[in-house]
């Protein structure tokens, strides 16, 4: 099913939690809502299930209207934050709670439940798990019970709400690709909100970033690496270098056009000869490391200058010694890794 | 453990610092316990034996006063009407403060404070003084029949105050508190998401209580209902004050006591009401612990 979010604010009180906020999600696709905390993620995911009304905007579901149906009409699979798992109920009933709730003429038999139940049950990976209770059960297949719940219903719409947030690395990294693959089998449109720029990265085949209520920028992960439109863009997807363009003086290349210009790390070339002139279409920062950072594949310096500190990443070689701090550096950087922003 | 590292080399450092461990009971601590401990069993452990022993004490073998209460009807009566009593204070107390508490868990800021004061003020006003404004306005002649009467619902004032119905509409009053407050305290731990969830999932607003909310707050519940009950067992005051013909068990023990004189009656009426209270209490334990094994159950396994 596609997914139109048109124009959606919601305030609480004084505090303008979304401001006028549009997505269009095709049928199937998998969409990372990125943002720091408070960055209303979970009330734009409250307002498409309906469990909150917009002030303004419309929510629609294949180009109708859903914006007054109350959320049990909307067949929407939610995985909560915390899970929100039934602590009352084994997890057989957790996941069979909402065939259980149906309308007697759509709910299925007995029979038909256990068997649905059984089969969802499999898909995650929780045939034996049925007949223990939340408590009992580790954070990852916490997790997948809250999935299993939600697509025991047959969904139209899938919305996860920091699914791996509570879990540790090598269970995120194993959990997301089973995802992405259970999603893609499935074929179902969903949303993803995470505060790991990676896991994002990582699985969605969009990303959309959100900062105080506002959607800043959409696009594929690629797209929005290398082309990042603002500073909080830039620096919120991987590192960046964010300089003011007039601190760049002189050596400022044609064609950026912004109010500011930003590198990533890994496109400056570190070198201690400051005398030899500047290679040809690179952009030379000179200063002085400052500080070193040993993290395995590389070695992140930070350098000072006049105009703001740098960090270059360098590929560290096994016997190569580290430059010390208070040496004179020039950095290069070539002109078409520089990325303009707007602000 | 690398927080633990710093105390272990100070405890090195300094022999005094070895002694001085952070507060526990095992560890000597317990004695603060002494005090309380000693008053309580000059004032109330030692009388209450006393009690417990002079039931068995009276002329006749040992068991004549046990024999009396089980065989009469007079005191069989008051027995049931006690238990009668309790249970409709119970039942009503829990249906008036169910959706009270409800509302309250869901208060913030100043809504919440000032429920939370409307509740707890008349909690610690004396139920004396509470009971004779019950009389005041359930009397023959008092406030409601009198309204009553001027409105014409009514064409002779209502007997409220002999048949006991005052009586438990004063004790429902006095136990509100008792009732919202552990429902309260039940109440705000329960998750909204769970019936945010149970709403996404389908389930009508009906649904979501029945299959969600109602079994999350049936610990506050029981706890409530138990707390009620055995206080309203042994109710004395607004029963005296209020209750007219009918005789609750702790009227009849007084007058046993200090009218009758007859001290070993009382006694045993009042081990009868000491026994049952505490079986409720283990039965209440038994079935709140049956109630949280089953979730535990998989952990030891
Ligand atoms: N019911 C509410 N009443 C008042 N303010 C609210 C309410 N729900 C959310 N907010 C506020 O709206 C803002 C956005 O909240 P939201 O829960 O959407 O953030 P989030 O992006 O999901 O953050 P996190 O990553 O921490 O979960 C926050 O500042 C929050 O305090
Ligand atoms: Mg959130």
């Amino acid at each position: 099913m596609t997914l139109h979010i048109d124009s959606v604010s919601k305030r609480f009180g004084q505090y303008q939690a979304l401001d006028s906020v549009s997505i269009n999600i095709p049928k199937g696709e998998l969409v990372a809502l990125l943002g720091p905390s408070g960055s209303g993620k979970t009330t734009l995911l409250r307002i498409i299930a309906g469990l909150e009304t917009p002030d303004q905007g419309r929510v629609l579901f294949d180009g109708e209207d859903a914006t007054d149906v109350a959320p049990r009409y909307r067949q929407i699979g939610f995985v909560f934050q915390h899970y929100a798992l039934f602590p009352h109920l084994s997890v057989f009933e957790n996941v069979a709670f909402g065939l259980r709730v149906m309308a007697r003429e759509a709910r299925p038999s007995e029979e038909q439940i256990r068997e649905r139940v059984s089969e969802i049950l499999k898909l995650v990976r929780l045939t034996n798990l049925g007949e223990r209770f939340p408590a009992q059960l580790s954070g990852g297949q916490r997790q997948r019970v809250a999935l299993a719940r939600a697509l025991v219903i047959r969904p139209r719409v899938l919305l996860l709400d920091e699914p791996f947030g509570a879990l540790d690395v090598t269970v995120r990294t194993e959990l997301r690709r089973w995802l992405r693959e259970l999603q893609q089998e499935l074929g179902l449109t969903t949303i993803f909100v995470t505060h790991d720029q990676e896991e994002a990265s990582a699985i969605c085949d969009r990303i959309a970033i959100l900062n105080e209520g506002k959607l800043l920028q959409t696009g594929s992960p690629v797209d929005l690496f290398t082309m990042p439109a603002t500073s909080f863009v830039a620096g919120f997807l991987g590192s960046a270098n964010i300089l003011a363009r007039e601190s760049l003086g002189a050596g400022a290349p044609v064609g950026i056009s912004g109010a500011k210009v930003a590198f990533r790390p890994a496109d400056g070339k570190l070198s201690t000869s400051a005398a030899a002139p500047a290679p040809g279409g690179h952009l030379r920062l000179s200063g002085t490391i400052q500080h070193r950072e040993f993290l395995g594949s590389i070695v992140r310096y930070a350098i000072a200058r006049t105009g703001g500190e740098v960090q270059i990443d360098a590929p560290f070689k096994a016997g190569e010694a580290f430059i010390a701090p208070g040496t004179e550096v020039a950095v290069d950087i070539p002109h078409d890794a520089l990325i303009s922003l707007n602000s | 453990m690398s927080l633990a590292m710093p105390e272990r080399r100070l405890e090195k450092l300094s022999p005094s610092a070895a002694r001085h461990r952070p507060w526990s009971p095992e560890r000597g601590h317990a004695l603060l316990l002494l005090p309380p401990l000693l008053l309580l069993v000059a004032f109330f452990v030692i009388p209450l034996a006393d009690v417990v022993l002079q039931s068995f004490a009276g002329p006749g073998h040992p068991l004549t006063q046990y024999e009396r209460i089980f065989t009469q009807s007079s005191t069989l009566q008051v027995l049931l009407y006690t238990f009668q009593t309790a249970a409709t204070v119970t039942l009503c107390t829990l249906v008036l403060s169910y959706p009270v508490a409800f509302v309250v868990s869901r208060a913030k800021g100043n809504l919440l404070h000032l429920s939370l004061a409307l509740i707890l003020i008349p909690f610690w006003t004396s139920t004396v003084i509470r009971t004779y404004a019950w009389i005041v306005i359930l009397q023959r002649r008092g406030v409601l029949n009198e309204m009553m009467l001027d409105w014409g619902w009514i064409e002779r004032p209502l007997k409220l105050m002999s048949n006991g119905v005052g009586m438990q509409i004063a004790m429902i009053h006095i136990m509100l508190p008792f009732m919202v407050i552990p429902l309260l305290n039940t109440m705000r731990g329960i998750d909204g998401n769970l019936l945010r969830a149970a709403a996404v999932l389908g389930a009508n607003p009906l649904r979501q209580f029945l299959s969600v909310y109602l079994p999350l707050s049936l610990p506050g519940v029981s706890a409530g209902s138990i707390l009620v009950f055995i206080s309203s067992l042994g109710f004395y005051i607004t029963p005296a004050l209020l209750g007219g013909q009918k005789t609750m068990v702790a009227v009849l023990i007084e007058q046993q006591a200090s009218r009758l004189l007859d001290w070993p009656m009382a006694s045993a009426l009042a081990t009868v009401l000491l026994v049952v209270t505490c079986l409720l209490f283990l039965l209440y334990e038994r079935a709140m612990r049956f109630a949280g094994g089953g979730k535990t159950v998989g952990e030891v396994s």
